[in-house]
């Protein structure tokens, strides 16, 4: 008997919790909980309106609970080449952040968050198309890179809203010229630093050129000089000299010149000059007659 | 359990988010080395039907062996009230030990009420209402974190799909940088977003093209390194900060900002010619110290052997002039002596050395008969020949008068 009742009761305990559980449930901070009874909505908790994280009470077994993510979930857009209006290709690669603020539609029409990436993914390469098909490649590159990328999430939460998706932000990660146009990039700045290298040499080359011309006149400036100064005092000493000879000679120029001249022959006439003379001349006064000859 | 079966999160299933973090080295708590070896947020206590069947097979096993022989015969008995009552206590203690964990130092643990965030707890040790009433999760809010771009952390490779990007000026610059980041909210780190670690990577990428797009090449690689820097932080923290991601940027670093791989050579070139130039210039220096200063030297001797001429023409006259005026001095006591004296000396060293023709004058002049001179072999040197002549014959005029 007591056996009995202890089995009833027993079943009763473990009956009662399994319905006690089946009409509880958690929403962590992370979630969103969707309320289905028999398939139809009935409820939302923490959907972003109201903060109801925490644990709620449903009925048991007609009512289920389908979760979703609350938070900023991102998601990549695959690489892909754009041509801009100025017909240059530009690889651009985006990721897009987003969250479920309709629960419900994003449920009836996408149900997990790996299909919502999904078709964002296809709605940002539309966008991104559109948007960056329209501008020139400087403005993506440079420019105009904020703007478009605010007109870029305006543009894809337009499409998204209809999936229950808010686009919280668009950004543009990479873009970049395609292989073939790196190249070409990479040779005009190859060529570029070569002028430049070009030019660096030409310069010190025109530097040191001026330099030595430089030197050079410098050098022929002051050897000039030095030999005009010079002149001048090899003038001065000439000068000095005539002046001196002639107070020297000035007393009596008969004799000075008498004098002169007799160094003069003893200089100028060296040994064994031929010389024709005539027997007449002064030196031979007493040649021919041992008296007076006059 | 309706709690135990939700998706995504970290708590929930502790195994699949311990595996997850642990192969990601650069995440928070996931350091090799680090005290959490384990990875994840700290797991939440023992599995509750774990420790009960240890319990009750370490119960079973103990009475076993103190009862000896006898129990073994008969096989397991039903456990008696007091048995019950041991399984009961024991249970209920490893129950309570769900609620038992440890903050260490620089951490940080938000416990949760069936999911809802209901307190913050510093460092130290704390109990909450057991599993799966209360549950907590625990965070590094101090550690500084590190986000690599463009390289990979430990071996140094370069990843040129990070690295390189376009600058203002349509040039390419290979950009390597390291993200430093720490918790700066932990509500809104846990809850807000989505892998925060791969999302300040996609951000932070997405702001230094961003920011290199609006410079140019020669900028970037030279003198606006820092303000790279600072703008790169500036926009990754606001990114950030509008999606509440909790999330505190300390640092932007640049590790490398530079040519990329294919023109590095070209760049090199450029330095190598403003060396060039340099040594040229250099040279060209050098060649004008030596010429200048030689020069100087040369125009200080020319000028000194200019000062000596005119120190020795000096000299010379008046020493010839005194001379002179000595002679003249005695000459003036005897003119006529002197000078015929002077006269006949200097012809007979003149004349004692020369080469002599002598011809009778009267004869010469008065017959009519011209003298033969061979000249051509007298006059082997043809210079000097006549000069003496005419010098003679002035010497006679001057004799003469």
């Amino acid at each position: 008997m007591m056996k009995a009742i202890g089995t009833v009761g027993a079943i009763l305990l473990a009956g009662g919790a399994f319905v006690g559980l089946n009409s509880v449930y958690a929403v962590n901070e992370m979630q969103q909980a969707i309320v289905l009874q028999l398939g139809s909505p009935v409820a939302f908790k923490n959907d972003g309106e109201k903060e109801e994280a925490g644990l709620h009470f449903k009925l048991p077994f007609v009512q289920n609970v389908f979760y979703l993510d609350k938070r900023n979930i991102g998601s990549e857009s695959p690489t892909q080449e754009i041509v801009t209006s100025d017909q240059e290709r530009l690889e651009v690669d985006a990721f897009v952040r987003w969250r479920i603020s309709n629960p419900l539609v994003f449920y009836q029409r996408l149900r997990s968050e790996a299909r919502g990436a999904d078709r964002l993914a296809t709605l940002t390469t539309g966008v991104l198309r559109a948007v960056l098909g329209d501008v020139s490649s400087n403005d993506i590159i440079s420019g105009q890179r904020a703007q478009l990328m605010a007109r870029l999430a305006e543009n894809l939460n337009k499409e998204a809203d209809d999936f229950g998706i808010t686009v919280i932000d668009v950004r543009i990660r990479r873009a970049e010229l395609p292989q073939a146009n790196s190249e070409r990039v990479f040779e005009r700045m190859r060529t570029e630093r070569q002028q430049q290298a070009a030019q660096f040499r030409a310069e010190g080359t025109e530097a040191a050129e001026r330099i030595r011309a430089e030197a050079d006149r410098q050098r022929t400036v002051t050897l000039a000089e030095a030999r005009e100064t010079s002149e001048k005092i090899r003038g001065d000493g000439d000068a000095k000299r005539n002046e001196i000879y002639a107070q020297a000679f000035g007393k009596d120029p008969e004799f000075a010149a008498f004098y002169r001249s007799m160094i003069a022959y003893e200089r100028a006439i060296g040994e064994g000059t031929p010389m024709v003379m005539s027997s007449d001349s002064e030196f031979f006064r007493y040649f021919k007659d041992g008296t007076d000859g006059r | 359990m309706p709690w135990n079966d939700q998706n995504n999160s970290p708590w929930g299933k502790p195994g699949g988010t311990d595996k997850n973090n642990a192969s990601d080295s650069q995440s928070p708590w996931g350091k090799p080395g680090g005290q959490r070896p384990g990875g994840g947020p700290r797991p939440v206590g023992p599995d509750l039907e774990d420790q009960l069947k240890k319990m009750q097979e370490r119960f079973r096993g103990g009475r076993g062996g103190g009862s000896g022989g006898a129990g073994g015969s008969t096989g397991p008995k039903l456990p008696t009230a007091y048995g019950v009552t041991v399984i009961a206590v024991l249970g209920l203690l490893a129950w309570a030990s769900t609620g038992v964990f440890i903050v260490d130092a620089g951490e940080e643990a938000v416990i949760m009420r069936f999911g809802r965030e209901a307190s913050v707890r510093g460092a130290g040790f704390h109990v909450h209402l057991p599993q799966p009433i209360e549950s907590h999760v625990i965070v590094p809010i101090e550690s500084v974190n590190r986000v690599n771009i463009g390289f990979t952390g430990q071996g140094g490779g370069d990843v040129p799909n990070e690295s390189l990007m376009l600058t203002g000026d349509e040039n390419i610059v290979d950009i390597d940088f390291s993200v430093l980041w720490r918790i700066s909210d932990t509500s809104n780190f846990l809850f807000n977003v989505v892998d925060p670690e791969g999302t300040i990577k996609a951000v932070a990428e997405s702001a230094m093209r961003e920011v290199v797009g609006k410079r140019n090449l020669e900028a970037i690689i030279t003198r606006e390194r820092d303000l790279v820097q600072q703008e790169t932080l500036e926009l990754i923290q606001r990114t950030l900060d509008s999606y509440k991601a909790g999330i505190l940027i300390t640092q932007v670093q640049l590790s490398e900002a530079g040519p990329p791989q294919q023109v590095i050579d070209a760049f090199r070139d450029v330095v190598s010619a403003q060396q060039d130039a340099d040594t040229n210039r250099n040279q060209a220096t050098g060649y004008r110290n030596r010429i200048v200063t030689e020069a100087r030297g040369e125009a200080a001797r020319i000028l000194q052997d200019a000062e000596a001429y005119r120190e020795s023409v000096v000299r010379d006259a008046n020493g010839e002039a005194e001379r002179f005026n000595l002679i003249y001095a005695q000459y003036r006591t005897a003119p006529r002596v002197t000078r015929e004296r002077m006269y006949l000396e200097t012809m007979e060293r003149v004349l004692g050395r020369s080469q002599k023709v002598i011809i009778d004058g009267k004869g010469g002049t008065g017959s009519g008969v011209l003298p033969f001179l061979p000249l051509d072999r007298l006059l082997t040197p043809p210079a000097p020949q006549r000069a003496p002549a005419q010098q003679q014959s002035q010497q006679q005029t001057g004799g003469a008068q």
